[in-house]
């Protein structure tokens, strides 16, 4: 095996999991969500000549796709709306001792508006900066922090979090 | 972890915890299947074929030379013989007339996405299909052939039972 497919390994594993939780947030059904993802990543390591890509240009080319194939199946407003139709797969580890845990943000992340969700879900578990986010959602800075903070203020309120 | 303003560490930290879920083995033997068919070729090997670019404009330049050196004089009828051949040419394209041959729709994918329930109506199984349709044109010589392919998708609920 080459060293390039040991960096892709170590890579995807690393961020494939967040990086298929943001695809989720940004379709309606897992088989989309997968395609995106595979997509998005072929697509970013040929802008960074087969080697792999620098994260936020994922989550950007992710994004640019999941409103293409949004617009092509004239499906955009449904997307937006469905939220409650989601799967019930959980989308996060659940075979932990945390599985209640997990259940209860899964649930609140799945009920969140789609505009909130997609922030947290950059910040918290893709780690991105505010100027990050900004520049992957196309928003103002001052937008996506303050997105932030209303979908954190949902979260608590629906998935019972402790407060700070 | 990044040096970004926390609004609420506590339940940041907590969020954070809480680890998404890992990735199907199958999906990520796709991926990387994926993209290892889709690199280009390696830097080196890209270096080893451009070294040699600067060999074209001298080959080109010596293949004007030669051309020049090896063709026949010219003589004084050839620009009447272009003018004939030239004259023999129409002013101006015809157009093509094109005929249907054949119109194709082909479904690639059926992919069925469960039963979905609308408020105050019956279930419905929802099926997203993915079809192709093909059209072809020609000239009655055959010389011409236009191809047009459209994929489209469509969602059919159908009504169902459940017991």
């Amino acid at each position: 095996m080459s060293d390039n497919s040991l960096n892709w390994n170590d890579w995807l594993g690393k961020h494939g999991p967040q990086l298929l939780l943001f695809a989720r947030t940004q379709t309606r059904c897992e088989a989309d969500a997968e395609d995106l993802l595979q997509e998005a990543v072929v697509e970013s390591s040929g802008k960074s000549e087969g080697n792999p890509p620098d994260l936020p240009l994922v989550y950007t080319t992710l994004r640019r796709r999941a409103i293409d194939l949004a617009r092509k199946t004239d499906r955009r407003t449904a997307r937006e709306e469905v939220t409650t139709e989601r799967s019930e797969d959980c989308w996060f580890d659940d075979t932990i001792e945390q599985k209640e845990t997990a259940w209860l943000i899964d649930r609140a992340i799945k009920n969140m508006p789609e505009k909130f969700r997609e922030v947290v879900m950059l910040k918290i578990w893709s780690e991105l900066t505010f100027a990050q986010i900004a520049q992957t959602l196309d928003i103002p800075l001052n937008t996506a922090a303050s997105r932030y903070r209303y979908g954190l203020e949902i979260l608590k309120r629906d998935a019972n979090l402790k407060e700070s | 972890m990044n040096n970004e303003p926390e609004f609420d560490p506590t339940q940041e930290e907590e969020l954070r915890q809480v680890k998404p879920a890992q990735m199907d083995e199958t999906l990520l033997e796709r991926i990387n299947h994926a993209v290892k068919n889709s690199s280009p070729a390696p830097q080196a090997s890209t270096w080893r074929s451009r070294r040699w670019l600067w060999l074209v404009p001298f080959t080109a330049a010596a293949a004007i030379v030669l051309a020049l050196t090896l063709s026949p004089q010219k003589t004084d009828n050839q620009p009447d013989e272009i003018a004939a051949k030239s004259s023999n040419k129409p002013t101006k394209e015809e157009p093509i007339e094109l005929f249907p041959i054949s119109r194709k729709n082909q479904v690639v994918e059926a992919i069925n996405e469960g039963i979905i329930h609308i408020e105050g109506r019956q279930p419905y199984r929802s099926v997203r299909m993915q079809v192709v349709d093909s059209y072809q044109w020609a000239q009655p010589n055959g010389v011409t052939r236009v191809q047009y392919q459209v994929p489209r998708e469509e969602r059919f609920l159908v009504p169902a039972t459940i017991y």
